[in-house]
């Protein structure tokens, strides 16, 4: 199993306030015990942005579930993703936007595939994400995928376009896959919410 | 056949399946961790019912937040419902969504388009 504590440093250091950090195994019991914490910390000051955020957290974390290459139970015999899936989670409160940010290793072999993915979400309009959306959860799944294989799509809708991924390469044939999402705190902010 | 009702949970709704009301009714959070297994039994019993000689049926969804593969269920749910709406059995959607909410809109919104059955969009104030 690689170092986890080695996830928090590719983060950059929160500013703002932390809402939740999370680093380790994330089972559905965890992922459970994180949105209720979430909740309480979340509903007093996200008000109407509050299922926007919560939303982007529970379809980031439970990517990490299924799809970090670094699992609870390392079976180096098999490609099965046996076990549950360690990764890093935060969500941190600034200005003018709350920020959730996810990290985890994934497999060499599958970066060119994520990476396509997310180009593709990244470059599509603002104002065609819903449609492709839409049209995205239509069609058959992926054979890949335990989803809808709409979760980029929805991270990007939630986040008004505002979001980012970032790949770095690290020892053992993996890569470490970062996704931060940026939301608002008002309508009026969605273009102001990217950091500058 | 049966009434079901299943409890709330943090990460599924609570789901009323009754039989002499002539209605599924959904409320709460979905984001289970197996959302085609969790709706796969609410698509069994609707099935099971309309065999037992049901001719109506009323689904009413009070969603507060549903993850992605849920809304894939959702979609599964209304290809069910609109495939029976096509064998002349009456069906009625009722898609509740907070004021706000433009993402639980839009979703319903989308599929009031798509199919032909009757379909309502609900806003609530919470």
């Amino acid at each position: 199993m690689l170092q986890t504590s080695a996830y928090s440093k590719i983060l950059t250091p929160e500013i703002g306030s932390l809402l939740l950090q999370y680093e380790g195994v994330c089972t559905h019991e965890t992922i459970v015990r994180l949105s209720k914490e979430l909740e309480q910390n979340l509903m007093p000051t996200a008000g109407a942005r509050f299922k926007k955020v919560f939303g982007i957290f529970i379809e980031l974390i439970q990517n990490i579930k299924n799809y970090s290459a670094e699992r609870s139970i390392s079976n180096p015999d098999s490609n099965d993703e046996t076990g549950e899936g360690v990764g890093i989670i935060r969500v941190s409160e600034e200005s003018l936007c709350f920020t959730v940010t996810a990290g985890n290793c994934i497999r060499s072999e599958d970066f060119e595939r994520i990476q396509q993915k997310c180009e593709r979400v990244k470059n599509t309009p603002t104002e065609e994400l819903r449609s492709r959306y839409n049209e995205q959860l239509r069609q058959n799944q992926e054979p890949t995928s335990k989803g809808a294989g709409v979760g980029f799509l929805d991270i990007a809708l939630k986040a008004g376009g505002n979001w980012e991924y970032e790949f770095h390469p690290m020892e053992e044939n993996r890569v470490f896959f970062l996704i931060t999402a940026y939301i608002a705190k008002s309508k009026i902010a969605d273009d102001e919410a990217k950091p500058a | 056949m049966e009434s079901v009702f299943l409890s709330k949970t943090t990460e599924t709704p609570s789901v009323r399946m009754d039989v002499s009301g002539a209605v599924v009714e959904l409320e709460g959070n979905s984001y289970p961790e197996n959302a085609f297994e969790f709706y796969q039994q609410i698509f069994d019993w609707i099935d099971e019912y309309f065999k037992s000689g049901s001719d109506r049926l009323r689904a009413v969804f009070r969603l507060n937040y549903f993850n992605t593969s849920s809304a894939k269920c959702m979609l599964n749910f209304m290809t069910l419902l609109q495939k029976y709406h096509g064998q002349d059995k009456m069906i009625s959607v009722e898609w509740y969504y907070e004021e706000d909410d433009d993402d639980m809109l839009e979703i319903g919104k989308a599929f009031s388009v798509d199919f032909t059955m009757p379909f309502q969009l609900v806003s609530f104030v919470e």
